[in-house]
């Protein structure tokens, strides 16, 4: 159900009840009408699906809607004619390092009755128990994940956010809460780090529209830790609209943000027919996450591992209902709760942003050290298709090719190198081509190396997808639509802040008895880091064997601080740059086809899924270890290393003196006043001292 | 002396959840880290419908060599000295440890409330730990003060968690 013409209302009072702002809010944008509607469709089902937040770690938080409101929201919806209401949510991340945050206990330690003060009976579902199908099209960032069935046929669909600020996205309203409808528990693995979340937000909403969304932006939660640190202020508003994104637009406006600022954002369709009632004027004392803070905490989400493990040290919980499941984590939350209390604004602030600055350094100082050195540690980049073959006229596929041969022929009159490659500048792109020959033929080369896949095979690849296009009679892909994700290049860019390569290409591929090709062309760079990436590959019979050519034209985006020194103006530097990079770039590349060839797998890192969703949090493998250390030492190795130390030598050595500092001197042994020439070059005698000097102190407490 | 409170929340009903703990913690025994056994050695089913139990856990913990070589086998282990209510929602209970017995003082409640509009219950676990600091002999006596505090800090925390795990564990015994 949607009607026509967006609607919202701002309702504040501050002398009026909490029941009456909503009942207020809900009057002004129609909502009996539009229930009324929905309820009366052919084949509804009569139920009222309410998604809260309901994310907080203490009853009466300000960071989950009131859970009285929304009963008495239930009641409303009960008076307007609903057959049956259920709230429904799912489990959080959280649910990995907390105790009770399984749905059900969860709602009841937030304070949710089960019955509305009218004394009508309501249920909480867990919308994962009933995600079976996928009702996202396959060129949808969702493609593949289950939705619930409960929340697909509903005939009302309602989100009820909490007016709250959030580290990472500005603010966390009703786009947030309504990715609590998703399956996995694992959410900002899922939807945030593996995906792009403004996409997943569009693929739910256009799936399963959202009728009404309301922000309880009674108490409201600010500051600049958002909900991991929150600090409660008395806004007495209700907003209400008829689409999330509108409730949305109007929250940040009335926090003071653009609504961009959030990685969930997207416009709601423009229309002059909005029926807008209160004032979007901003509250009065808010206070915002600093963008300097929000990007720092997207910094740090890039690392699974580092957000996975900092999540439960700065979330403020209330631990009497959601005790911490790792005792070090609780004792570590403790702790660093003194140092971060946001009621401090002048000390909690700084240190909380400081803190994040860290962490996020630390993350990108990882991911730097794992694309130059760890290339198996990264996770792969789980990047859907972001075109649809229906964005691509006719007219533009036989132009692939050609467009690529001529491209190709800039190259005429560049000396290859001695291991085949040339190269040269033109319009800031780099051309240039590489060259090897495989002694097999190209039947079983082709067999075992599909042309159309052949960019996946290429050094430094971590993720992506291909979409066939069209195919030939014999089920070759003569058309494809590809997405290619790279490392930073070069790799060392990473260190200055550069991103992954994100491509976007539209790809033709021949098929001839002694020739295949494939020329690939740059649509576009999701992420801007690339103005272009075209090629192509040939696999060409030679005699008995197959010779593989590559030809590419790529101009990448540098990080500001390399794009700062311009290396034309050091030409031979340059020149030997580009030549070792695209040396390296060959070689591996060539390498890569051979293991193809040989059956082996190439690709980097390792699958996203068995990096954040199956893995235990690191501080629980940290337990594991020292559970598994504690099973298999010896009994007697605290005896061991005790013995190492000889603590109850008779000749345990006394010192000669003790200095102010307490430093305890020793006089050399005999053996020690051995001429230089005969002391062995590790010099053991000084090991042995220190040793002994220990043993001395260890045994003087033993 | 160290207090301790934990809740656990179950989707299953206060009277069946209640009565497994009481009655079959025989059967929660193997599902629960390194408790060897559980047996009831005294119930008295009193005339109002409370009950009076004892029940003997056997613990077999992994310890460090040199700990095993201080603590016997038959140490390893307390008495679990429990009151019932006839209406199952309480049971007030005393730990009495083999190992450095009247040392250690334990004791507590444990309630069971309906939760989740009548689907589930939630236990509710408190109590307070004390090491008598007189009683570590073997520690040297400037070091006691800190010893009790790590003591009572990580027994303080690891009480909660076995108590978890038996609701847990009664709550999948019900099926």
């Amino acid at each position: 159900m949607t009607s026509a013409a967006p609607s919202l209302a701002i309702v504040t009072d501050a002398a009026a009840n909490p029941a009456d702002l909503l009942d207020s809010a809900a009057t002004a944008i129609g909502f009996a009408s539009s229930i009324e509607q929905a309820f009366s469709k052919t084949g509804s089902n009569g139920q009222a699906v309410v998604v809260p937040a309901i994310d907080g770690f203490a009853a009466g938080s300000p960071t989950i809607a009131d859970p009285a409101l929304v009963e008495h929201l239930i009641d409303l919806l009960y008076d307007l004619g609903a057959k049956s209401v259920v709230l429904g949510t799912t489990e959080g991340s959280d649910a990995l390092w907390a105790e009770n945050r399984d749905v059900f206990m969860r709602a009841d330690l937030l304070g949710y009755r089960y019955v509305t003060p009218a004394g009508r009976d309501y249920d909480i579902v867990d919308l994962s128990d009933d995600a079976e199908d996928s009702p996202f099209a396959a060129d949808s960032a969702l493609a593949g994940i289950p939705l619930s069935t409960t929340w697909r046929e509903a005939a009302l669909r309602v989100v009820f956010a909490a007016n709250r600020t959030d580290a990472a996205d500005g603010y966390a309203l009703a786009l947030h809460t309504l990715l609590s409808v998703l399956p996995g528990r694992d959410k900002e693995s899922l939807y945030v780090r593996q995906r792009d979340p403004g996409a997943v937000v569009h693929a739910l909403l256009s799936a399963t529209p959202v009728d009404v969304a309301f922000i309880d932006a009674v108490v409201s939660s600010h500051g600049h830790g958002g909900s991991a640190r929150p600090l409660s202020i008395e806004t007495r508003t209700i907003v209400a609209a008829n689409d999330p994104r509108v409730a949305d637009q109007a929250g940040a406006l009335k926090m003071g943000l653009d609504p961009q600022v959030s990685r969930l954002w997207y416009a709601p369709p423009a229309s002059d027919e909005t029926r807008t009632s209160g004032s979007l004027l901003p509250y009065e004392g808010w206070i915002n996450v600093t963008p300097a803070a929000r990007d720092a905490v997207r910094r740090r989400q890039k690392d699974a591992a580092l957000d996975r493990s900092v999540g439960p040290l700065l979330q403020q919980v209330d631990t009497s209902l959601f005790p911490l499941r790792n005792e070090a984590n609780a004792r570590l939350n403790e702790w660093l709760s003194s140092f971060l209390s946001m009621e401090d604004i002048a000390s909690g602030r700084e240190t909380f942003a400081f803190l994040e600055m860290v962490l996020a350094q630390l993350a990108e100082a990882r991911s730097a050290w794992q694309i130059m050195f760890a290339k198996d540690a990264i996770a792969h980049k789980p990047a859907a298709l972001n075109v649809s073959p229906h964005d691509i006229d006719e007219a533009e596929w036989p132009k692939v090719a050609p467009a690529i041969a001529s491209q190709r022929a800039l190259l005429n009159g560049c000396t290859a190198d001695a291991e085949g490659l040339r190269w040269r500048m033109v319009d800031g792109a780099v051309l240039f081509d590489c060259i090897r020959r495989y002694p097999v033929s190209l039947d079983a080369f082709a067999a075992a190396v599909p042309i159309h896949r052949t960019i996946q095979f290429m050094n430094d690849y971590i993720g992506g997808e291909a979409v066939t296009v069209a195919s030939d009679d014999s089920g070759r892909v003569t058309r494809q639509l590809e997405r290619n994700l790279y490392l930073p290049q070069p790799n060392f860019t990473a260190l200055l802040g550069g991103d992954v390569i994100d491509v976007t290409k539209i790809e033709t591929v021949s098929y001839g008895t002694d020739r295949q090709a494939m020329a690939w062309q740059t649509l576009f760079s999701a992420n801007d880091s690339a103005l272009a990436d075209d090629g192509m590959v040939e696999f060409a019979e030679v005699g008995e064997d197959t010779v593989v050519t590559i030809f590419a034209r790529q101009h990448f985006r540098q990080p500001p601080l390399v794009e700062a020194f311009d290396l034309t103006l050091l030409p031979d530097l340059h020149a030997w740059l580009i030549t070792d990079a695209y040396r390296r770039f060959a070689s591996r590349t060539f390498a890569n086809l051979e293991a193809v060839l040989e059956g082996r797998d190439v690709r980097i890192g390792k699958p996203a899924a068995e990096v954040d969703i199956d893995e235990p949090l690191p501080i629980d493998g940290l337990l594991t270890l020292a559970e598994r250390l504690r099973d298999e030492l010896p009994d007697d190795w605290i005896e061991g290393l005790r013995g190492r130390f000889d603590w109850n030598r008779s000749d345990q050595p006394v010192p000669d003196r003790v200095d102010a500092d307490g430093f305890q001197h020793f006089k050399p042994t005999a053996r020690q006043k051995a001429p230089v020439s005969d002391r062995p070059v590790l010099r053991p005698w000084l090991l042995d001292d220190v040793s002994r000097a220990l043993a001395a102190e260890l045994g003087r407490h033993g | 002396m160290k207090p301790f409170q934990t809740i656990v929340g179950v989707r299953k009903p206060l009277p069946d959840l209640a009565a497994t703990v009481r009655d079959r913690l025989a059967d929660i025994a193997p599902a629960l880290t390194d408790v060897s056994s559980i047996v009831v050695i005294q119930r008295e089913d009193r005339a109002d419908g409370s009950a009076q139990l004892v029940n003997e856990w056997r613990v077999d913990p992994k310890l460090p060599g040199p700990v095993k070589q201080a603590i016997s086998q038959d140490m390893l282990g307390w008495n679990d000295h429990a009151v019932w209510t006839a209406d199952l929602i309480e049971c007030v209970w005393r730990i009495e440890p083999f190992f450095m017995p009247g040392a250690i003082h334990c004791a507590g409640t444990t309630r069971f409330e309906p939760a989740m509009g009548g689907r589930g219950t939630k236990a509710i676990f408190s109590g307070e730990f004390e090491v008598d600091a007189a009683a570590l002999t073997k520690v040297p006596a400037s070091l006691r003060g800190a010893a009790v505090s790590a003591v009572e800090t990580v027994v303080g925390s690891m009480i909660p968690r076995n108590f978890r795990k038996t609701i847990e564990a009664a709550a999948e015994l019900l099926g």
